[in-house]
C-alpha cells in the first residue's frame, strides 16, 4: 500500500513536469502557426476595394507617430511608396538581436529598396540605447524608435521579435513572430513582397 | 575516524549519472522545445546563457539542485513515508523555474500566456523568480531528509 503511495509521488514528478513541457510545445505550435502570409499579386486591387484598417495579413497598417533619435518624428507616411519591416525588439533581448543580425545579413544581399523600422518595446530603453543597438545590429539607414505605449498597444504586440511585412501601398502581407535567419528571412519577404 | 556526510551526497555518488543527466535535461528543455519554434533555439540559448550572467549562474544551480532533487527521491523512497508529499513540493518549483526559465519575454514558454509587459517583467526579475524556485527545491530536499547528516558508508534500507 505504501509503496502504492510512493509510485503515485513518483509519478507527480513525472507527470508534473512532462505536462509543463507538452503545455510548452503546444503554445509553440500554436505561435508557430500565426505567422500569416498573403501572396503579393493582388494588393493593389485589394486597396482599390477599400480595404479596412487593421492588424490583419491584408488590411492597411494603422497610423502611428514615433521618434527616431536621430532622424526625428516618423509616420507610416514617412514610409510611403516603399514597402516597410517593422521589428518588435528590445535592445536587451538575445533573440532580438540575433534576429535582427540575421535580417542585416538578408538586406546586405537585397535591393535594399525597402525601409527598415526597429520598434523597442520597453519604456527603458533610452535614445543612446537605441542608436548603440542600430548601431551594432542594424544599418544606418534603418529608421529605430521607442514604441512604448501608442504603437505597442496598436499593433497589438504581445511577443518580442514580432514582425510585420508591409508592402508599398500599406498593406499587411506578413506577420509573425519566428526567429529566422538570413535565408528564410529573404524567402518570407520574397513571398511577401516579392523582393 | 567515522567520515561523516550528507544523504544527498550520499545519494548523488550512489547514481552520478542520473544526477548529470537530469540535470542536462531540465538545462536543455528549454532549446529542445524552442526549435519547434526556430532552428536557431540552441544558437539563441548559448548566446543568452553568454548575455545574462547572473540569470545563468542561477539556471545552473537550479539544474543542478534539479539533478540531486530527482536522485534524492529515487534514493530515498522506499524510506520516506513523507517523500511524496515534499516531492510534489518539488515539482511544483521545478516547473516553476524551467518556466520563468532565463528570459521569459524572448525564450520561454509563459511570456504566451501573459500580455508583454508581464513578461518583460518576468523577464527583469528572472534571478528571483529563480532564486525562488531554488529555494522551493532546497525546502523539499530538506523535507526528504537531504541534509540529514549520515556516515559515509551509510546506505538507505532498500537500496
Amino acid at each position: 500500500m505504501e509503496k502504492l503511495r510512493k509510485k503515485s509521488g513518483s509519478k507527480y514528478i513525472v507527470g508534473g513536469i512532462a505536462a509543463a513541457i507538452v503545455i510548452a510545445v503546444v503554445l509553440f505550435l500554436g505561435i508557430n502557426s500565426s505567422s500569416q502570409f498573403i501572396p503579393s499579386a493582388g494588393t493593389t486591387n485589394a486597396l482599390q476595394s477599400g480595404v479596412t484598417e487593421g492588424l490583419q495579413v491584408g488590411n492597411t497598417e494603422p497610423d502611428f507617430i514615433l521618434v527616431d533619435p536621430q532622424k526625428g518624428q516618423i509616420t507610416k507616411q514617412t514610409f510611403e511608396g516603399k514597402p516597410l519591416v517593422i521589428y518588435f525588439m528590445a535592445t536587451w533581448c538575445v533573440s532580438c538581436y540575433i534576429g535582427v543580425e540575421n535580417f542585416a545579413s538578408y538586406y546586405d544581399q537585397s535591393d535594399k529598396n525597402f525601409n527598415v523600422l526597429l520598434v523597442s518595446t520597453d519604456g527603458a530603453d533610452t535614445a543612446d540605447k537605441l542608436l548603440q543597438f542600430q548601431k551594432v545590429y542594424g544599418r544606418p539607414n534603418w529608421y529605430i524608435a521607442n514604441g512604448i505605449p501608442n504603437m505597442i498597444n496598436t499593433y497589438h504586440v504581445t511577443l518580442l521579435d514580432t514582425k510585420y511585412i508591409i508592402d508599398k501601398n500599406g498593406i499587411i502581407k506578413w506577420k509573425g513572430s519566428d526567429i529566422l535567419d538570413a535565408n528564410s528571412m529573404g524567402d518570407v519577404m520574397k513571398k511577401a513582397l516579392g523582393v | 575516524m567515522k567520515v561523516k556526510t550528507v544523504v544527498l551526497m550520499r545519494a548523488a555518488r550512489d547514481n552520478p549519472v542520473l544526477v548529470i543527466l537530469s540535470a542536462l535535461a531540465i538545462f536543455f528543455v528549454t532549446p529542445l522545445v524552442g526549435i519547434v519554434d526556430t532552428s536557431l533555439s540552441f544558437q539563441i540559448w548559448f548566446a543568452q546563457i553568454d548575455h545574462d550572467l547572473p540569470s545563468s549562474i542561477t539556471y545552473v544551480a537550479f539544474a543542478i539542485l534539479f539533478g540531486l532533487f530527482i536522485q534524492l527521491y529515487r534514493y530515498s523512497k522506499n524510506k520516506c513515508i513523507d517523500c511524496g508529499r515534499y516531492a510534489k513540493t518539488g515539482a511544483v518549483g521545478t516547473t516553476f523555474g524551467f518556466l520563468i526559465g532565463v528570459c521569459p519575454a524572448c525564450f520561454s514558454f509563459i511570456g504566451f500566456l501573459l500580455p508583454l509587459g508581464g513578461s518583460l517583467f518576468l523577464t527583469a526579475y528572472s534571478p528571483l523568480f529563480l532564486l525562488a524556485s531554488i529555494g522551493i527545491l532546497i525546502f523539499s530536499i530538506n523535507k526528504m531528509g537531504g541534509f540529514r547528516k549520515v556516515s559515509a558508508n551509510y546506505k538507505m534500507e532498500g537500496n
